[in-house]
């Protein structure tokens, strides 16, 4: 380190001709304490001539290559004429090689890249256009799919049914009860007032089987494989797997989004129907700890809701498994590959997002729907 | 450096009986080897052979499974996590891969390490940055976005950001896979010109023959089927009159050697 306590660099006014003299080792130590006096310097100075003399340099690293380009560069900015002296055979071929091609005009920080994300982010009308696109295209491969289900890749299939659905249980399953208990809680109270206790009972089995049931469970779908979908294909298209597949001839369609789209259709009603057993038996400890017997709170429940109401529920569940495995898979396919890792996050935030407001407005255009006709 | 103190005798890397490999799997076992101060020293081996693997583990990724590996005073087979971060300032490594940050312009992926370890003002080590970038002659893509580099020149920037620091020991995995003849000329010229005015030490894995003839002070031969470090020494003796059979049809691979013309386009 004594080496580096020696650098020096001298700026010096001689007839007009701004003197500057590096010497000893020239590196990151000595542009730390030289760069802001010496670059404030030749910015001040208002000689027309510049000469650079390294004859005095014992040393120059790429800190210091960056040092005296730097500087030169600041001089001829201002139209200042640089010459170069006292350059070592070696030092002459890195400074040569390390001041090719330099373009001060080329930021650090790509200025282009805030409209890229403007450009980047679909107005709703384009998105709500490219997801009718979207769903246009998986519907053409379901086709196919239906007619050879060999173009269905099972394996797969069964797999993410497996994560989409067997491995939700548990979560669904809490949450379901917890709905149900909680459903059953805070309209006990109100009810009570009528001496309509037992009606609790009914409100639990409708909000729960035809809203809260499905609901909750897309919730939790969106939010653990709509998610998960965005950022593994995402992932993949950055990594240009994606690419890769289509160059083997592989539709990312049939190879990425079917299965996932099979999965999710099939699953999210499966786990509707444990979210409202389990909201049942949620309501149903809060109904027999006001007295009441799990055999009259059940027949209640039956007497308020029909095979439709579960049906409804059920149908419901479908379509927004559709809508989750249709938002997720295409975030993940529109993640662009130039925006790396962080488009992936991006795409995986929009998708659950995105999935959770489809959701809703989904579900109160077929509860209207529901209603219209009379089910 | 006028005076040359003891320390400058020392190996830059000492390894003393290492073994390396994934978990209790060794894939290269009992390699001894004192890596000079101020050498340029390329390994070669097949794929596979486990050249990325002892990198990683010299670079601190990783802990060999057994031996010693001291850098700079520290034996970072058994040193603690903080006392490794003041060795990572020691060298700078290019990774197989590349592994430049997505998110970042090329410029500022160069500036990222001055950023994280030095005090330079913002402006200096933007000059700093576009230096490097001039060495491995990319300085005209500095606001680019990697992904808009092609491979090649993924290749340049991840080498000058390993340049950032002025390391004195430089790590590459394979610098010039994927590079024209011409540019991985270009590069050898760079590496032997910062070995000699600066004396940086260079760990180089690499294949390719031209360079290692070219620029090679010495070559370490690695074998996986053998699982550990087959012969070291003066490429040119290696090539010519090298007891082992492997490493002479390594060293004779097709006469590609360095006179060999350009292939026809
Ligand atoms: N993360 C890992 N876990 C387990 N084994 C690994 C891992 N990475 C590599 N290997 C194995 O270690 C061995 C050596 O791999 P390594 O990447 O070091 O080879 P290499 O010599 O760098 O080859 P190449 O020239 O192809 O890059 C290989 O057999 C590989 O399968
Ligand atoms: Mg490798």
């Amino acid at each position: 380190m004594t080496e580096t306590a020696t650098a020096q660099i001298s700026i010096t006014d001689e007839a007009g001709v701004l003197c500057v003299r590096p010497m000893g080792r020239i590196d990151a130590a000595a542009l730390t304490s030289h760069w802001d006096a010496s670059a404030a310097r030749v910015r001040t100075s208002a000689t027309q001539s510049m000469s650079v003399d390294l004859s005095g340099v014992t040393q120059l690293d790429g800190a210091g290559l960056g040092l005296i380009l730097g500087l030169e560069y600041l001089a001829t900015a201002r139209g200042c004429v640089v010459r170069r002296q006292g350059v070592t055979e070696a030092h002459a071929r890195l400074l040569e090689m390390a001041s090719r091609g330099q373009d001060r005009t080329l930021r650090a920080v790509n200025q282009g890249f805030l409209e890229h994300i403007g450009d980047a982010t679909m107005s709703i009308v384009a998105y709500v256009k490219e997801l009718v696109r979207f769903r246009g295209e998986l519907m053409l491969a379901l086709l196919a799919a239906i007619r050879n289900p060999r173009q269905l890749r099972w394996g797969d299939t069964m797999r993410e049914m497996a994560v989409v659905g067997a491995h939700a249980v548990p979560v669904v399953a809490l949450l379901g009860f917890l709905i149900g208990g909680i459903i059953a809680f805070q309209t006990m109270a109100p009810f009570a007032k009528y001496g309509a206790q037992l009606q609790v009972a009914d409100v639990v089995g409708v909000s729960i089987l035809r809203e809260l049931g499905p609901l909750i469970t897309a919730i939790l779908v969106a939010g653990r494989s709509g998610a998960a979908f965005a950022a593994t294909i995402g992932t993949m298209k950055v990594g240009q797997e994606v690419d890769a597949l289509r160059t083997f001839g592989i539709a990312p369609m049939r190879f990425l989004v079917l299965p996932r789209f099979v999965a999710c259709v099939c699953m999210t009603p499966l786990l509707a129907v444990f979210a409202d057993l389990m909201g049942i038996a949620g309501g149903s400890v809060i109904m027999m700890s006001e007295g009441f017997s799990f055999r009259q709170y059940l027949n209640e429940v039956q007497v308020a809701v029909d095979a439709s109401s579960f049906l409804q529920g059920l149908v419901k569940a479908g379509v927004f498994g559709a809508l989750i495995a249709v938002i997720g898979c295409q975030r993940g396919l529109a993640t662009a590959k130039e925006d790396g890792a962080r488009a992936v996050g991006d795409q995986t935030t929009k998708a659950v997002v995105s999935s959770i407001v489809m959701i809703v407005i989904a579900d109160a255009i077929m509860g209207v729907f529901f209603y219209t006709i009379g089910i | 450096m006028s005076t040359v103190s003891p320390e400058t005798l020392e190996p830059a890397i000492r390894l003393r009986g290492v073994s390396v490999g994934y978990g209790s799997h060794v894939i290269l076992k009992d390699l001894t080897l004192d890596i000079r101060q101020g050498e340029i020293i390329f390994i070669g081996g097949g794929s596979g052979a486990g050249k990325t693997t002892l990198l990683s583990n010299l670079t601190t990724l990783n802990r060999p499974i057994a031996g010693e590996i001291w850098i700079g005073g520290i034996d970072v087979a058994s040193a603690a996590e903080d006392a490794l971060q003041s060795v990572r300032r020691q060298f700078g490594v290019m990774y197989q891969l590349g592994a430049l940050f997505n998110s970042m312009t090329v410029l500022e992926n160069v500036m990222l390490p001055m950023e994280e370890f030095t005090n330079l003002p913002r402006e200096a080590r933007e000059e700093v940055a576009r230096a490097k970038l001039g060495l491995v002659d990319l300085a005209s893509a500095a606001a680019k976005m990697p992904s808009e580099l092609s491979g090649g020149m993924q290749k340049r920037a991840a080498i000058a950001r390993a340049l950032a620091l002025d390391a004195p020991i430089i790590f590459l995995d394979e610098p010039s896979a994927g590079l024209d003849p011409m540019t991985s000329a270009d590069l050898d010229s760079l590496i032997q010109t910062l070995n000699e005015t600066l004396g940086v030490t260079f760990v180089i894995i690499s294949h390719e023959l031209a360079s290692i003839f070219a620029i090679a002070h010495r070559f370490a031969m690695i074998d996986g089927k053998r699982g550990g470090l087959v012969e070291v020494g003066d490429p040119r003796v290696m090539r010519d009159s090298s007891s082992d059979p492997l490493v002479r049809k390594f060293l004779n691979r097709q006469g590609v050697a360095i006179h060999s013309a350009p292939a026809p386009h």
